[in-house]
């Protein structure tokens, strides 16, 4: 109990880190619970019922086929969040193994993985992300290699840059010393102290995935219709822009929303993480 | 009378005109009309297309786009009316008395774009051409069964065909049948692909793939004052929405395939929309040779599966007619009218469990980006099947890619197809063992017997007959369900005029358009 009042306190000092963790909080509930909280399917075609209105019934209207905007929406959540926390734990994992492992290792090998991670990162992420995909072809789990790869790089830096401020510590000299293996280095001495930073950039990682996944979907190259995807209803409602422009914006609304939550929460943690703040709690 | 006076007069106040009540058309009268349609010479047209020209080379076309181009930079001997009749182009006349033997005489003095004159020698390396199994021209089974080609005097080409073949003027009509001087053929036949040196309307300026295609007007054609424009521009928009902006914004003058779920907006605009019954259908087809489509029970069963009406309405805004699984339209004239086929799932239901269908098997579906009509029926047709068990993963695939590796190939996919210029070409095209596109790979022996005996038979009544016979066996075996036909829409500018749309959908007559 003291633990979980002690982090209700440290939030309280910290509003955004509060009001993000709320609103991602929200997310993931809704993400688990989506099915019970749609109120309809979100495939059944509905010929009867097209560009309806928002109403009761349909709370944010129905789309070209007569499907319920609302539960696709919610349905929605799932995809989005799904593909951004599994891009986001496999860039922590990779990328913080490469950045540790060649911030340790140093000389050579540093220079070696790092010039290779620069290569990587000298594409622009969407273009590597859709270059990928169009070789793999598009589904669901390319997707998430896709901008994994794209996002691998960035993690590797921050996870080096951090190696290597610890690297030089006494702990680390005294565990060579004794003749420790460098795995057990690695991830028992190096990596309880540099992980800070990679958790924080992963935090706000989460955010730019799903909008780069709601971008590659919007471009027909991510998830496949009829999936409910944000990405996937604004590339299709487009062609209805005239006719019905709600369709676009309630899937505009969700990414805005996500992305917001996530960058909430990911400043906060930063601000929580920060060394010189850790020493006021 | 004074709208006729008025500089600022356009085709759609001549229409708000005529609608405004026949005192008025009968006080115009003929000069008012004569008037009207006087063309004037110049000016640029730009018409928006939506599918990329994969090679310049007419004979080896197989989309509107390419067709377009081959129009516009060559000609034939024959070219097909907007009802579907063989009309003049190079070959000014033709005759046979047994349906054997015909004589093309060619049109006297016609020039290539070279400066050398058309004659019998290279309309008869151009047939050759098509008809050489080394160039794989769509048209080599659609030309018609010609057995021999050969030159008669300076300006006539006899053709042989292998049997009484009373359709091969409309078979010689086919878009890949474009004559080029036989110089170029013996030469340096690989230059068609990005070049080209023929006798149509229009001569190429530029070309850049992907992107545009500019042609400038051929001073030297044949037919009187025509051409009328200066240039034609074909701007590439693989994406629709683009595609509308663009003529909203008067960057182009003609979409040649509307976008139908804006048609209100374009129509607000003054932009002139109009709509054209056609042959042409999406498909959904079966590869026949492939589980579990060899099994007819289980291609009964997904056609019988799909809501009609409803596939029609959310793919096309009812911008089309509903099929029945037979691939011929009521434009066609030998149309054997069959009974409507319902959405029946207990019935498909029933097939499938005879047929020994897993329920709950997944089948993979490949679904080219363009014309989104592909994607939505896919869409459709997705729920429609899953009540009766048969689940369908969407796998969409952008246009070039489904050309390279799923067209023909996969069992299972959303084909797009043109009317054809009469029902043999249609099943020469896609239906019998031998044809060109054989995708369904269907192979049915009497299917097959029934077009040959069609094709041989110089009476039209029993003609009638076979093609009858053909279409019940389409509908009874469904080796591709047809869930309706599509309208053609195009949408132009008000300052545009002479645009007739050919239910055919390959003859674009642009030498017939000017702007005023």
């Amino acid at each position: 109990m003291s633990c979980i009042r002690t982090v209700f306190s440290t939030l309280r000092r910290y509003p955004s880190a509060m009001v993000g963790s709320v609103l991602v909080s929200i997310l993931l509930i809704v993400a688990i619970f989506a099915p019970f909280i749609a109120p309809h399917d979100p495939l059944k075609l509905n010929p009867r019922e097209r560009f309806a209105p928002p109403s009761v019934e349909h709370v944010m209207g129905t789309d070209e086929y007569g499907r319920d905007v609302f539960s696709r929406i919610i349905l929605g959540t799932r995809t989005s969040l799904g593909i951004g926390l599994s891009v986001t734990l496999v860039c922590a994992v990779a990328g913080g193994l490469i950045g540790l492992t060649s911030g340790y290792l140093g000389g050579r090998a540093d220079e070696l993985i790092m010039r290779a991670m620069d290569i990587l990162m000298a594409f622009p992420g969407i273009l590597f992300a859709l270059l990928i995909l169009s070789m793999l072809g598009s589904s669901i789990v390319n997707v998430i290699v896709a901008i994994s790869i794209t996002g691998i790089p960035k993690t590797a830096r921050v996870a080096r840059s951090s190696c290597l401020n610890v690297r030089g510590e006494e702990f680390i000299e005294a565990a060579k010393a004794r003749g420790e293996r460098t795995w057990y280095i690695l991830l028992v001495e190096l990596l309880p102290n540099a992980v800070q930073p990679i958790i924080v950039e992963a935090s706000i990682k989460v955010g730019f995935v799903i909008l780069t996944a709601s971008s590659l979907s919007f471009l027909g190259l991510g998830t496949q219709p009829p999936t409910p995807d944000w990405g996937l209803i604004i590339g299709s409602a487009r062609e209805y822009i005239f006719e019905a422009p709600m369709l676009i914006v309630w899937p505009i609304l969700a990414i805005a929303f996500t992305t917001i939550s996530f960058n909430l929460l990911g400043d906060g943690l930063r601000d929580i993480l920060d060394p010189r703040e850790l020493g006021r709690v | 009378m004074y709208l006729f006076e008025n500089n600022r007069f356009s085709r759609r106040t001549f229409l708000k005109g005529m609608a405004a009540g026949a005192a008025a058309v009968t006080l115009c009268g003929v000069p008012g009309l004569a008037l009207a349609n006087a063309p004037k010479r110049g000016g640029t047209l730009r018409v928006s297309v939506s599918r990329e020209l994969k090679s310049l080379n007419p004979y080896r076309h197989v989309n509107l786009s390419e067709y377009m181009q081959g129009e516009l930079m060559y000609s034939g001997l024959v070219k097909l009316s907007h009802e579907l009749k063989a009309v003049p182009d190079l070959a000014e006349s033709w005759e046979s008395s047994d349906a054997v033997t015909w004589r093309f005489r060619l049109r006297k003095g016609v020039r290539f774009q070279n400066g050398k004159e058309v004659t019998a020698d290279d309309a008869v390396a151009s047939i050759r051409k098509v008809l050489d199994p080394e160039t794989a021209s769509p048209g080599r089974k659609n030309i018609g069964p010609i057995t021999s080609v050969d030159v008669e005097d300076k300006y006539t080409v006899r053709v042989v065909t292998a049997y009484p073949f009373s359709f091969l003027p409309q078979s010689m009509a086919y878009p890949c049948m474009k004559i080029c001087p036989k110089e170029v053929l013996e030469g340096d036949y690989a230059s068609l692909a990005t070049k080209g040196c023929g006798s149509g309307p229009f001569k190429l300026r530029e070309y850049v793939p992907g992107t545009h295609v500019i042609f400038d007007r051929n001073p030297d054609y044949f037919d009187g004052d025509k051409p009328y424009l200066d240039e034609v521009q074909m701007l590439i928009f693989p994406d629709s929405v683009a595609e509308t902006n663009a003529l909203l914004t008067g960057q182009s003058d003609w979409v040649l395939e509307a976008n139908i779920s804006q048609l209100a907006k374009l129509k607000e605009a003054g932009i002139v929309v109009t709509r054209t019954g056609s042959g042409q259908f999406p498909s959904v087809v079966y590869g026949c040779d492939m589980k579990p489509f060899t099994d007819m029970r289980v291609r009964q069963a997904i056609s019988l599966s799909l809501d009609r009406q409803m596939a029609l309405d959310m793919c096309l805004e009812g911008f089309g007619r509903i099929g029945n699984d037979n691939p011929v339209s009521p434009e066609y004239p030998f149309y054997h009218q069959l009974p409507e086929r319902k959405q029946d799932l207990d019935k498909a239901a029933r097939l499938l469990s005879e047929a020994g269908f897993r329920s709950g098997s997944t089948i993979p579906m490949y679904i080219a980006a363009v014309p989104a009509v592909r994607g939505k029926l896919g869409i459709v047709l997705q729920q429609c099947a899953a009540q009766i068990g048969v689940k369908i993963r969407l796998q969409h695939v952008d246009y070039s890619t489904f050309l390279d590796q799923y067209w023909k190939k996969a069992n299972f996919y959303v084909g797009f197809y043109n009317m054809q210029s009469c029902e043999d070409a249609l099943f020469q095209l896609l239906y019998t063992s031998d044809a060109s596109w054989n995708e369904t790979r269907w192979n049915n022996k009497k299917f097959d017997q029934l077009v040959l005996q069609a094709r041989q038979q110089l009476d039209p009544e029993k003609q009638r007959k076979a093609f009858a016979d053909c279409q019940e066996l389409l509908y009874e075996e469904v080796p591709s369900c047809v869930p309706f036909f599509l309208d053609l829409v195009s949408a132009y500018q008000s300052k545009v005029n002479g645009i007739v749309r050919n239910p055919r959908n390959t003859f674009f007559t642009i030498e017939n358009v000017w702007l005023s």
